[in-house]
Formats: structure tokens, C-alpha cells, sequence
């Protein structure tokens, strides 16, 4: 049991620092913080796999949710096959492996919830309408991320961003970075901007009571990414000689996931965690085209 | 049952190769077509308003 305690505790901190390491690597444009602007290079063209918002001061890369929406709402070529086929190749390969290890907002919602709460308070593994509350993210893909950029569009025939103008605590976040160090940015805030203030509030508190409010029920990209979980290259599979359904990969797992049915659940942010705190083993990753042929069903 | 299982899994497999091979080619007509490639770039090296709550 104290094998499995001190596998699990490496587990979480080697897990943080994977993530730390690649939100550095995604926002390494430093300077960007302290002059109050964003990197203008070439590396920008490429879509990074997590949620990064391209306004934040360090970030080298673009955010695929932000991207999709400015060429839908595109007058001309409104079809996203580049920042389309990029979320997908990221999906078909990791599933929701980005969710887990790759996003920075992903990895501020995980040190948020380590905060411990004063006596008398406690978290929730789950909300009241939680399946209910789990299709938001499906509508808000819908609605927000491709419908209204598409066909709500001004004068000129351009669409806005609707996800990130009402609703991405994530480029609310950056902006502050931005405007820390930009006065002209900080003389035209207004009510949108307390609108979206409010709602990265929310966000933060919430992340300290449940885990990944954000993720669970509001975030697009995890929604696409969930999608491709069950049929992603990198997947994990129950060893059905080893588990003995001793329920320990369910009740570590902080989405409350049954993992030893389903262990590719669109759920699943890919932390892991089960599978440092199986006893037995019996959760193993897999990282192939599933080619070799599954063993005869026991009947 | 086994030969199900089978079937079942033969489509699970061709399904992962068809939306790979679907998705870099969608990147390449995105690419070399479209040049979606710069609307990307061009959107993000200008700082993005509506993305921080000032649009």
C-alpha cells in the first residue's frame, strides 16, 4: 500500500512537471510579459495541441479553438481544413492525452484544485446534473465555436470569435498578462470585459472545488478531443486476466470515471492516475493501431 | 461471438487509419490550397481584442 503511495505522489509530481515544462515551451516568448505585447514570428502558424490563447505575452503558437473560429468566420474560405486536420491529427494520435498533459489551463485548473479548503468546506467529485452538465461543452462547440462565427457575421462578411469574446476565461487570463504592461490595452476595458472577469472568477473558484470545471463541462477542444478517445492510437486497455475489479482505478480517479469498463471513456483526461494506483497492473497503455488480434472472448 | 469481436475490431482499426490519413490530408489542402496556413498566422500575430475582453 505505501508502494503504491509514494508510485502515485512520483506520478503527480513528474505529471506537473511535464506539464510546467511544456507550458514554458509553448510560452517561452518571456519578453512578451515584460514589454506588454505578443510574439509576431512564424512559428505562430502552427496550432498547439492544448488550450493557449495566441493574445497571452509568451505564446509561440496558436490556439486551434481560436484559429478554427477566425477562418470560419473568414469572409472567403470558410472551411477549416488546416486547423481542422491539425485538431484531429492531435486527436487521432493522443485522444484527450492533450487535456491531461499538454494544455496550460488544463494544468492551472490541477494546481488550483491542490488547494486545500478551510474547515467545514469540502470538494465535490461530482456536480448535481453532472450528465447533464458534461453536453454543455457539446453545445457550446456547436453554438459558440462554429455556428454563430459562421453565419453571424457583420457588414464586411466577417465573423467574430464568439467563444473567445464571451466566454474563454483562458484569453481573459492572458489579457491581464497583456495589460499588466500595455497602458493604451488598459484605457479601453469595459463591460465585456468585467462580463469576462467575472466568468475567469468563476472558473477559479470553481477549480478549486471541483476538479476541471472547465474542462468537464465548458471547454470545445475537450470535447473534440473526447470524440477520438475510443478509437486514438494511444489508448489504454484493461487486462481482464489481471483486474480482479478491485474498483482502486475508480475511486483515485478524480472524474470518477469507471475505468475498468471503460477505459477509453470520453471523459477521460488520460492523468493517469489509475494506473499508478492499480495494485495490480491491470490498466496498460497502448500506443498502436491495436494490430495485434484481440484475444478470444471467454464465454 | 469471436467472429464478431473480430469484425468489430477490424472496423475500429480501419476507422484510426481513415481519420489519420483524413487529417493530414485536410492539413495539405489547408496548406498547400487554401493557404488557411496564413489567415492562422495573420489572426494571431495581431493581438486579438475580443480574446481579452476588449472587442
Amino acid at each position: 500500500m505505501a508502494n503504491i503511495k509514494s508510485k502515485f505522489k512520483r506520478h503527480d509530481r513528474n505529471r506537473n512537471l511535464f506539464q510546467f515544462i511544456f507550458t514554458l515551451i509553448t510560452n517561452s516568448y518571456i519578453v512578451g510579459f515584460f514589454k506588454g505585447r505578443i510574439y509576431q514570428g512564424n512559428s505562430k502558424f502552427v496550432c498547439v495541441p492544448g488550450l493557449n490563447c495566441y493574445s497571452c505575452p509568451g505564446a509561440v503558437g496558436s490556439c486551434p479553438i481560436g484559429s478554427m473560429q477566425a477562418v470560419l468566420g473568414n469572409r472567403v474560405d470558410k472551411v477549416p481544413f488546416y486547423v481542422g486536420g491539425m485538431v484531429a491529427l492531435y486527436g487521432i494520435v493522443g485522444g484527450r492525452y492533450t487535456c491531461g498533459w499538454l494544455c496550460p489551463f488544463g494544468w492551472l485548473q490541477d494546481l488550483l484544485y491542490k488547494i486545500k479548503l478551510p474547515k467545514g468546506f469540502r470538494k465535490f467529485r461530482k456536480l448535481k446534473g453532472e450528465q447533464y452538465l458534461e453536453k454543455l461543452r457539446y453545445l457550446i462547440l456547436v453554438v459558440f465555436v462554429i455556428i454563430l462565427p459562421l453565419f453571424l457575421v457583420d457588414f464586411t462578411g466577417l465573423g467574430s470569435p464568439y467563444f473567445c469574446s464571451w466566454i474563454c476565461p483562458s484569453g481573459t487570463l492572458s489579457g491581464l498578462f497583456l495589460m499588466a504592461a500595455n497602458k493604451p490595452l488598459r484605457d479601453i476595458v469595459g463591460l465585456l470585459f468585467a462580463w469576462k472577469n467575472f466568468l475567469l472568477a468563476l472558473t477559479i473558484i470553481g477549480s478549486i472545488i471541483v476538479y476541471r470545471p472547465f474542462c468537464r463541462y465548458v471547454c470545445p477542444l475537450g470535447a473534440i478531443y473526447g470524440l477520438f478517445n475510443k478509437v486514438a492510437i494511444y489508448h489504454f486497455e484493461i487486462d481482464p486476466t489481471k483486474c480482479d475489479n478491485c474498483q482502486a482505478c475508480q475511486n483515485v480517479c478524480k472524474l470518477s470515471i469507471k475505468v475498468f469498463e471503460t477505459p477509453n471513456s470520453t471523459a477521460c483526461i488520460r492523468c493517469k492516475d489509475c494506473i499508478a494506483a492499480c495494485p495490480s497492473g491491470a490498466i496498460v497503455e497502448k500506443f498502436n493501431l491495436k494490430l495485434k488480434e484481440p484475444a478470444p472472448l471467454k464465454i | 461471438m469471436e467472429k464478431d469481436n473480430r469484425r468489430e475490431f477490424k472496423i475500429g482499426q480501419l476507422k484510426t487509419l481513415v481519420i489519420l490519413v483524413a487529417a493530414i490530408v485536410a492539413i495539405g489542402i489547408g496548406i498547400f490550397y487554401f493557404q488557411e496556413h496564413y489567415t492562422v498566422l495573420m489572426k494571431s500575430t495581431t493581438v486579438c481584442l475580443e480574446c481579452i475582453g476588449l472587442g
